[in-house]
């Protein structure tokens, strides 16, 4: 928690002339000592780069390091709106009718996120719908969060929901926040260590990969929409933000033989939209580990 | 919809048995009151809330977070929907 806490200071104090060179610091830093993050970097994009154009080409160390950058310019980018900056910055919305649906009818969703881009677009939800949303964070230190980020920025209700694999609390939470018409944001992208029991597999950039089954279960069971939301960076401050609905939309709650093929249905459509933002933003998917290894570690 | 209001312990077991054999698939009579939900029905967190949504609309009742974290057995579902309908009694 210290960490948030100096970060946001730093930046407070210093502005985003200081806070830059020291986070693309860091950022080299891990490149230059993490060869499996490289290896990794570097297999994606050549993956990537066979989706959008032929023929098949090898990236190098400085279209890895390029990959590496662009993840810190994102992290730089999430301090300044964490520090209170959000005035530099712009969202630009394409699909805000989805979400405009959705909190007019006061209906709770499950929104997908990805590690592509960033995911702060939801502050700008939370503050323009008026609604709140509860973002699942890896963390034990949820309350923590939450209060520093009540204190930075008072007018936007995003909420952390700790994922706790020893407690079934979490997914009660879940399911608390959607019958309360809240949202609940949840990156589709990565296997965590308590996901392992529920895995599901869908195409993704030319391979099979393996994709978590419990949060595409969630709106099979809980009988809510859902939707994919991501926002690129397109440089000057700007986001691109992309809304869409994911699968078969509102479809209810499914019948218990149906939920997994539902669930693996969502998963596919999307890994399917997951590849095209890619293709969009090839520098901006940021899993630096081998994405297709069968038993991700 | 089931009706809640004149069930004792023993008819609301007999509609979770009927229940968790239909969404999960486990034979009514490996189910007992003392099933523990995780070691002796394997079941996970996802499980505790399809069961928890199926509950909740087959009896109309609505159950709060804090009502549904600290139940580790069957008996505690039973104790917990008892409970619910004392309230609806009330």
């Amino acid at each position: 928690m210290w960490g948030l806490r100096f970060t946001v200071a730093c930046y407070r104090a210093f502005g985003r002339f200081l806070s830059l060179p020291l986070v693309l610091g860091v950022v080299g830093y891990f490149f230059a000592t993490d060869r499996g993050g490289r290896r990794a970097s570097r297999e994606y994009l050549a993956r990537v780069h066979a989706r959008i154009a032929e023929p098949a080409w090898s990236p190098g160390l400085w279209q890895s390091f390029l990959h590496f950058r662009e993840f810190g310019l994102s992290i730089a980018d999430r301090i300044s709106l964490w520090g209170g900056d959000q005035d530099r910055f712009e969202f630009v919305f394409h699909g805000r009718e989805h979400f405009k649906k959705l909190s007019e009818q006061g209906k709770g969703a499950i929104l997908f996120g990805a590690h592509l881009g960033s995911f702060d677009a939801l502050r700008v939800l939370s503050v323009q719908d008026r609604v709140t949303v509860n973002v699942l964070m890896y963390t034990r230190h949820a309350p923590k969060i939450n209060e520093v980020f009540r204190k930075i920025s008072p007018d936007v209700d995003v909420r952390v929901i700790s994922a706790d694999p020893d407690s079934a609390r979490t997914t009660f939470e879940i399911k608390a926040c959607i019958d309360r018409g809240e949202w609940v944001a949840i990156l589709g992208d990565r296997v965590e260590p308590s996901d392992r029991n529920r895995v599901c597999e869908a195409e993704f950039l030319g391979e099979t990969a393996t994709f978590p089954e419990a949060p595409f279960l969630l709106p099979v069971i809980l009988g809510c929409p859902a939707l994919m939301i991501l926002a690129l960076r397109r440089g000057g401050g700007v986001y691109e933000v992309f809304a869409e609905p994911l699968g078969e939309g509102e479809a209810g709650r499914a019948p218990a033989e149906e939920r997994g093929r539902r669930a693996q249905e969502l998963a596919a459509s999307y890994a399917a939209r997951l590849e095209h933002y890619c293709c969009v933003a090839p520098r901006q998917w940021f899993n630096f580990y081998d994405f297709w290894a069968r038993n991700p570690s | 919809m089931a009706e809640l209001a004149g069930m004792d312990a023993g008819e609301i077991f007999a509609f979770l048995k009927a229940v968790m054999a239909r969404e999960f698939d486990i034979a009514p009579n490996e189910i007992r009151l003392e099933s523990n939900f995780v070691e002796d029905l394997d079941m996970d967190s996802i499980d505790a809330v399809d069961l928890a949504v199926a509950v909740e609309e087959e009896l109309g009742v609505q159950f709060e977070t804090d009502d549904l974290t600290d139940l580790q057995a069957m008996r505690d579902v039973v104790d917990l929907i008892e409970r619910k309908r004392a309230g609806m009694d009330g």
